[in-house]
């Protein structure tokens, strides 16, 4: 059996395999393929790994899921969604970055990739009052239909009217008692993204 | 060709001269940058560490605050605690050590601002603790005010921030809490965003209403 090798030692068949018939062109699809993954993967699309109980049964500790960042850049977001919420720091809207582009100004912490996010479902959407009566969450006075929450613990929360950008996020395990639930409004600008999957 | 490797070489030297510069001459952020990461490491405990070490980490943690810096811790569920004073803050640095076998301190995310004279600084970052033998890690909010005394950076006030806690239009309710402030005084403030100047609010039991962080009127009770 015969094999061509080359000046590096490697047999042509292998060399072909690792670098391509055009090292050139595959060197510039390498540059090009980190290039994209570190754009996506670093700014745009954030991959998680979700810890703690607060969204059982819809999500369990240790499962991988991805962050849209884009999501709420030409919408606002909507009921029923499970958002990333940032902790320390904040989040460019749309406006915001707009702005800061033209402008040459970019902050950088706030595009950085957050180490650890809440991961909360918005319930209550700005305008709105939300109040939790033995247990169920009643938005406007009415009981909102909640299927993802499988068992409840009687909360009690009394009524609260949402600002003009002000959205109310919990957690769909209801189980604890409230006071052991981290739940509220956050800041408009520390919503990261829409959880994907 | 030998043009291009020149410019080239100058330009490697430009770099190497700026970070020499950024190394030898670190601005106030860098600075305060490596205060923050130094106190997430001492903070923290190793397993098996030796009396002596952990004196020694518990004196350099408490080197890291001024003399009279104050941490107000106000988590849920919990009622609102304060450690103020050098003294305070190496007995509970102490009764952690006791209690807890191994504790890993990783304080992330600073967002710093920074005042325009540069002497002062306000991060907000998020604390990120993690127990022995527990599979889930605590997560708080942090804010952190440092002030350059003596051309060192010292943490002056450590406050809890309730992430979801952002106050609902239209007005919401709190009644100011004791805190005690440098010096002995007791002041008085409402929610950790909302200090007060000493001396300004006269009493306990005032009651403020609040509009998107904003307070909107307060009122005094008549008796105390």
């Amino acid at each position: 059996m015969k094999s061509t090798t080359n000046n590096s030692g490697l047999p042509a068949w292998l060399r072909t395999i690792l670098i391509g018939r055009k090292p050139k062109w595959t060197l510039i699809r390498i540059a090009v393929l980190v290039v994209t993954c570190y754009i996506v993967f670093g700014f745009l699309v954030l991959v998680i790994r979700i810890e703690g109980p607060s969204m059982l049964p819809t999500y369990s500790t240790g499962r991988i899921n991805l962050v849209n960042r884009l999501a709420y850049v030409r919408r606002e977001p909507r009921r029923g969604e499970i958002v990333a919420i940032r902790l320390s720091g904040s989040e460019y809207n749309s406006r915001e970055f707009v702005h800061d582009l033209v402008r040459f100004r970019l902050n950088f912490d706030r595009l950085a990739r957050p180490s650890v996010m809440y991961m909360k479902r918005i319930v209550g959407l700005p305008g709105e009052t939300i109040e939790f009566v033995g247990g169920r969450l009643l938005v406007n006075g009415q009981p909102l239909d909640e299927p993802y929450v499988k068992a409840r613990y009687r909360w009690e929360m009394p009524p609260r009217k949402l600002g003009p950008d002000q959205y109310f996020v919990v957690g769909d395990n209801r189980t604890m008692a409230i006071d052991d639930h981290e739940k509220g409004v956050p800041l408009r600008n520390h919503i990261v993204g829409r959880v994907l999957l | 060709m030998r043009i291009v490797l020149r410019l080239l070489l100058v330009a490697a030297l430009v770099a190497l001269g700026f970070w020499l510069w950024t190394v030898l001459f670190p601005g106030p952020e860098k600075l305060i940058r490596k205060r923050i990461a130094e106190v997430a490491r001492l903070a923290s405990i190793a397993p098996g560490e030796g009396l002596v070490t952990q004196g020694l980490r518990i004196q350099s943690l408490v080197n890291c605050f001024d003399p009279h810096a104050e941490l107000t811790f106000d988590l849920p569920g919990r009622s609102q605690y304060t450690i103020a004073g050098r003294d305070e803050m190496t007995e509970h640095a102490g009764a952690a050590r006791r209690n807890f076998r191994s504790l890993k301190v990783e304080l992330l995310d600073p967002n710093l601002a920074l005042s325009p004279d540069k002497q002062s600084a306000v991060v907000d970052l998020t604390a990120k603790v993690k127990l022995p033998d527990e599979r889930d890690f605590i997560v708080q909010e942090m804010k952190f005010t440092l002030k350059k005394i003596n051309g060192e950076w010292l943490i002056i006030r450590v406050e809890t921030v309730r992430t979801l806690s952002c106050s609902p239009q239209g007005g919401s309710l709190a009644v100011c809490r004791p805190v005690r402030a440098p010096g002995g005084h007791r002041a008085y403030n409402a929610w950790q965003f909302l200090p007060f100047p000493v001396g300004r609010v006269p009493s306990r039991g005032v009651v403020l209403e609040f509009s998107n962080r904003r307070l909107i009127s307060s009122s005094i009770p008549q008796t105390d």
